[in-house]
């Protein structure tokens, strides 16, 4: 059985890790982008040309491509809570 | 002319990379790069459109709070109000990686294809309908050279593909509202034309790719229209692509400091984000050498950001030193504390200006 104690937070890390942790978190956050658009390809066209009928059900009506809004939306939901942590953290 | 468009339909995968064109630029190397892109460009429409508002609205509560006392802080009194702020600190990393992620897949990926995409710069430099003068031995002045802007590798002028990296990140810089030169037609579309309504001699000065140049012929087509650039690889790219779009535009490499036009040959003057990349001396040498080529009665419009306000908008002026301190705009802060308004109302006759956004025009008749 696994115990879960308080997290000795900014022991082990020095303050200053924060900027090169975002900079990770951005190339992931882009990579996996980079996946779920070729996914989305694939998988339309996959549905288009009858190979399979409906991944995980997910059913495209018109075009099976990403547009500008869905990625912003998936952006804001990743993101999106930093832009509310305002002029102090919890911890100041 | 709003709605006005390129009206070449690009084939849908040729070109120097084999997929095709995005726009008016060649698609990138791989569907990897160019979704990788497509969320470079979401993360950063994020960082301007939700993370700047909040990083304005904390440093205003900093300032209503007393932290920041006079109307017209020093840089470095709001950088020490504002630099610590957490919303601002990931505001400004987002940015920066943004940029430095954008370049190096940008670069990267038209790399892989770097022969193909040389080799067309080179095919097309005859080609017209238009005409390209340039010198591979072109002397830089030490400001340009000083730096690379933006933080874009090689800068302007010493990648040959610069032109093509540059068009790519500006679409990530932008949003891809260019992709088809529709932001360009639409600012063409809004220049005031002289008096006597007479345009036959155009010139784009600091043109880049050209996209405003093709624009001016694209709402003038008897017009003679010339495009200035101080960056080869710039300017032999802008000549690349309006020979593809079948735009009769001149294109060539010059100094704005030192056209080599005779006196008041032009009857409207563009010169579009200029005057912030330029040390100010150069900046207002440049503005005297455009109206030295402008004919009596014509305009010069200088769009450009917008010049510091009294009291400051201490958001804005962060804003601003931040693209000096972090994105390579050496010029940007000195320019937009230059008062450029008290100059142009000396050179010219009649001055009119607009502001829209981060960008002011101003119409100057000679």
């Amino acid at each position: 059985m696994t115990i879960r104690a308080s997290e000795p937070l900014g022991k082990f890390a020095p303050e200053n890790i924060n900027d090169h942790i975002l900079h990770v978190i951005f190339e992931l956050a882009a990579e996996l982008w980079v996946v779920k658009r070729r996914l989305s390809e694939i998988e339309g066209s996959a549905v288009a040309n009858g190979i399979i009928a409906s991944p995980d059900s997910v059913i495209r009506d018109e075009s099976f491509a990403f547009d500008n809004s869905e990625r912003d939306a998936f952006v804001e939901r990743i993101f999106g809570s930093l832009k509310d942590i305002g002029s102090k953290l919890d911890n100041q | 002319m709003a709605n006005q468009t390129s009206n070449v339909t690009m084939p849908k995968k040729s070109g120097p990379t084999g997929r095709g064109y995005i726009g008016t630029m060649a698609a990138m190397s791989s569907f990897d790069d160019e979704s990788y892109l497509d969320f470079i460009e979401g993360l950063r429409m994020f960082a301007l459109r939700s993370m700047n508002p909040s990083s304005a609205k904390a440093l205003q509560e900093e300032i209503s709070a007393g932290r920041i006392k006079s109307e017209n802080p020093s840089i470095a009194e709001t950088q020490t109000v504002a630099d610590p702020i957490p919303v601002i600190g990931i505001r400004n990393r987002l940015l920066h990686s943004t940029q430095g992620l954008n370049w190096s897949r940008i670069l990267d990926s038209y790399g892989k294809n770097r022969e193909a995409l040389e080799q067309e710069l080179t095919d097309t430099e005859k080609d017209g309908p238009g005409t390209l003068r340039w010198s591979p031995n072109f002397v830089y002045p030490e400001y340009f050279t000083a730096i690379p802007y933006h933080r874009q590798p090689g800068s302007y002028h010493a990648d040959p593909l610069a032109g093509h990296v540059y068009h790519y990140g500006t679409k990530v810089f932008h949003g891809g509202s260019n992709d088809k030169d529709e932001a360009k037609i639409q600012r063409i579309a809004l220049l005031p034309e002289p008096e006597d309504g007479v345009v036959n001699k155009f010139l784009d000065i600091a043109c880049a790719i050209g996209s405003a140049t093709v624009a001016a012929k694209l709402r003038w087509p008897r017009a003679e229209v010339h495009g200035v650039e101080l960056a080869g690889p710039l300017v032999r790219y802008a000549h690349m692509r309006a020979t593809r779009l079948k735009s009769e535009v001149h294109f060539s490499q010059q100094l704005a400091e030192n056209l080599d036009f005779a006196d008041n040959t032009f009857d409207l003057i563009y010169m579009s984000t200029l005057l912030h990349e330029m040390p100010l001396t150069e900046g207002r040498t440049a503005v005297r050498e455009a109206k030295r080529v402008l004919r009596p009665g014509g305009i010069l419009v200088i769009n450009d950001m917008v010049q510091a306000t009294k009291p400051l908008n201490i958001w804005s002026d962060y804003d601003r030193y931040f693209d000096h301190r972090f994105n390579n705009e050496p010029y940007a802060y000195n320019y937009v504390h230059s008062n450029l308004d008290s100059f142009l109302a000396e050179e010219f006759s009649a001055i009119e200006s607009a502001i829209e956004g981060k960008t002011s025009t101003w119409m100057c008749t000679k």
